[in-house]
């Protein structure tokens, strides 16, 4: 049964035209990294190959990290579409397992985050072939680093964010909260790479970080320049390890999802928190009816200002409840206060974080707008 | 045989959906009455499985529908009040993914009664378009194949006839009639005819509380020679409504007529009329209402 909601849901998924176009824009980064200096993708290229196998498994690996936010949208999508449209009740009232429901929408959200990332790859390979390249700086070509980084970063990387999503998107039912809790997500991990800097227990610096981005930093550290232009490190110590405990983490955030979604309407439950109770007892009383008497409408040389003020008032706070801007506001917030505590610094040297300073790291923090 | 027994809901909003409802609903059709807002639909939610009453029990044959909803599901066809569908995909192939997820899944076998379902519901020409471009008749039509897929022992219809045209209804009903000759069917509806046309038995909800259910004719007889009509003058009605039972208003040419309930002729001009069930459906409302009035 389940691979019906996967066989069904994957075509919906690979029809959708976002998925191809937010596959084509990263693949468009990715080919840009590969080709040029002038874009970077997660710290620069430095005197080894352009097609280094270091260097194509760690752009697979920072794009799991960018490519969180779009991939939100299909795998919580997944779980969250079915109440939005008003098609939940029918589903939900035909003798289908949940299990199956989650498992088969989870494993085709996960193959559609997967073509993404398949066009990366293909950016990659592309990008290293330019006319334009500086052929002394690419290596023979070969396959082995590309699946490499899909089989260490990229499948346990979706798997885990994937896991975190859909529990988010099925406990919470709201794109906005699950959004918010991407972006604490993102902000704990942020914070933990800055203090991992003082920790000396490599151990934990390592383990701490969920994309393995880390560990894979750790083992490559002291590769020569030959080094890192034909090998990769063995999938052993710090890197299997970190591996291992965050596919196990989304194995267990998986598990938490069958446990905790309810196939029901939310308003069914009992409310644990929000708006208080009211009787209906309670509330007011209608006032009196009233038959019904035409007025005229004043249409005048003011009429259209006023018009106009309504829309604006109307549209804007349209504008200041919606998803996409308390997303927006909430990334630059955090930006903004993570920046702001580092504010005291600038190179190691402590500066006073005068008003120019602060002003340059609040607009800085919601520079990510137009990138 | 459905047997409902002392089920209550009360939602988190205060609102109480159901009040202590008790049913038997035997195979056929049995039509579920009330205003916007009864209760109706919470309950066909709540025997579909969807949401969890407060109290009580529901038992279909020998399935504790509390117990083993998925027994229950296995036998349902539900069709919501109002529900949406994807909007890129057609409407054979939704058909066919909820075919698969009703058990059909011997391709044979599911080809057939999709097939057969669309031509039923009058969408074969239509079975290739996407459902986002289906009209409201239409994707009520959709509904209805969906919640006929497999052999329902149980079918809950919220609404049915909602959004189709005349003729469309009448396919419809005499599809349910023929359905209900071996199945129990629920249906709800606010369209007084419907139930009067259709069901050999049917109950009456006025806000979560049921205040009469059997026979629509038994219910129909008790109102024997105490239905009065009369035409009066608009600028009366208000008088004719402080003085009398007023079940009905309606115009007539403009004119309202009144349908007044009373053991004896009101007064001059009132002709005895004979009762139907809307007579009834009305009494029990306003009966309602003035209980509700009285109690605050």
């Amino acid at each position: 049964m389940w691979l019906e909601f996967f066989r069904f849901d994957l075509r919906y998924q690979l029809r959708q035209p976002l998925l191809w176009l937010s596959g084509f824009i990263f693949a468009l980064m990715a080919f840009g990294a590969a080709s040029s200096d002038a874009v970077v993708v997660g710290g620069a290229v430095g005197n080894v190959y352009r097609n280094a196998p270091m260097v194509i498994v760690q752009f697979l690996g920072v794009f799991t990290v960018i490519a969180m936010f779009i991939v939100t949208i299909f795998m919580a999508g997944s779980v969250l579409r079915d109440t939005e449209l008003g098609i939940a009740d029918m589903i939900f009232a035909t003798p289908m397992r949940k299990r199956d429901y989650l498992f088969g929408r989870f494993a085709a959200g996960l193959v559609a985050c997967l073509a993404i990332f398949v066009l990366v790859a293909l950016g990659i390979m592309l990008g290293t072939v330019m006319p334009w390249v500086d052929v002394a700086r690419i290596g023979p070509f070969s396959i082995t680093p590309y699946l490499w980084g899909f089989a260490v970063f990229v499948i346990p990387n979706l798997l885990l964010i994937g896991a975190f999503l859909v529990l988010l998107a099925a406990t919470t039912r709201s794109m906005l909260l699950v959004y918010v809790g991407v972006i604490v997500f993102f902000v704990l991990w942020s914070v933990a790479g800055v203090f991992s800097r003082d920790i000396s227990n490599e151990w934990l610096v390592v383990l701490m970080d969920p994309f393995g981005l880390r560990a894979f930093g750790r083992m490559t550290r002291y590769f020569s320049t030959a080094e890192a232009n034909s090998a990769l490190p063995a999938f052993s110590g710090f890197i299997l390890a970190n591996r291992a405990l965050w596919s196990g983490v989304a194995l267990a955030l998986l598990g938490l999802t069958l446990l905790l979604f309810k196939p029901q309407r939310p308003d069914s439950g009992k409310r644990r928190w929000g708006r208080k109770t009211t009787l209906a007892s309670a509330l007011p009383a209608a006032p009196a009816q009233r038959s019904y008497r035409p007025r005229q409408p004043s249409i005048d040389s003011a009429t259209a200002w006023r018009q106009c003020w309504k829309l604006l008032r109307f549209d804007a706070v349209g504008v200041f409840r919606s998803v996409p801007f308390l997303v927006m506001l909430l990334v630059g917030v955090a930006n903004f206060i993570g920046g702001a505590s580092m504010g005291g610094q600038m190179y190691g040297t402590q500066i006073y974080p005068v008003t120019r300073m602060m002003l340059e790291t609040l607009s800085g923090s919601f520079s990510f707008m137009w990138c | 045989m459905l047997t409902i027994k002392a089920l209550n809901k009360t939602y988190a909003n205060g609102v109480q959906a159901l009040k202590d409802v008790h049913l038997q609903i035997p195979t056929g059709l049995y039509g579920l009455l009330g205003p916007n807002g009864a209760g109706k639909s919470s309950l066909m939610r709540t025997i579909a499985t969807l949401q969890e009453p407060d109290s009580g029990s529901i038992h279909f044959d020998d399935i504790d529908v509390m117990q083993d909803k998925e027994s229950l599901r296995r036998q349902l066809g539900y069709l919501p009040q109002d529900f949406g569908v994807y909007p890129k995909v057609s409407a054979e192939d939704l058909l066919n993914h909820f075919a698969v997820l009703k058990g059909l899944t011997q391709r044979a076998e599911r080809k057939e009664m999709v097939e057969g379902l669309l031509q039923q519901t009058n969408l074969w020409e239509a079975r290739k378009r996407k459902l986002g471009t289906f009209s409201g008749g239409m994707r009520q039509r959709f509904g209805i194949a969906q919640a006929l897929l497999g052999a329902p022992r149980l079918v809950i219809v919220d609404e049915p006839t909602a959004g189709l045209d005349p003729d469309e209804r009448n396919r419809f009903l005499n599809l349910l009639s023929e359905i209900g000759e071996q199945v129990v069917v629920m249906l709800s509806t606010h369209i007084v005819e419907d139930v009067t046309d259709l069901c050999p038995r049917m109950a009456m909800i006025v806000k979560g509380e049921v205040l009469l259910q059997g026979e629509p004719q038994a219910a129909i007889e008790l109102l024997r020679d105490k239905v009065w009509r009369k035409r009066i003058s608009k600028s009366a009605l208000p008088e004719y409504q402080q003085r009398f039972n007023v079940l009905s208003s309606r115009l007539v040419a403009g004119q309202p007529q009144i349908n007044v309930h009373c053991e004896s002729q009101p007064d001059e001009g009132f002709v005895q009329v004979e009762p139907d069930l809307e007579d009834v459906y009305f009494l029990k409302i306003r009966a309602s209402q003035s209980s509700a009035a009285a109690t605050l």
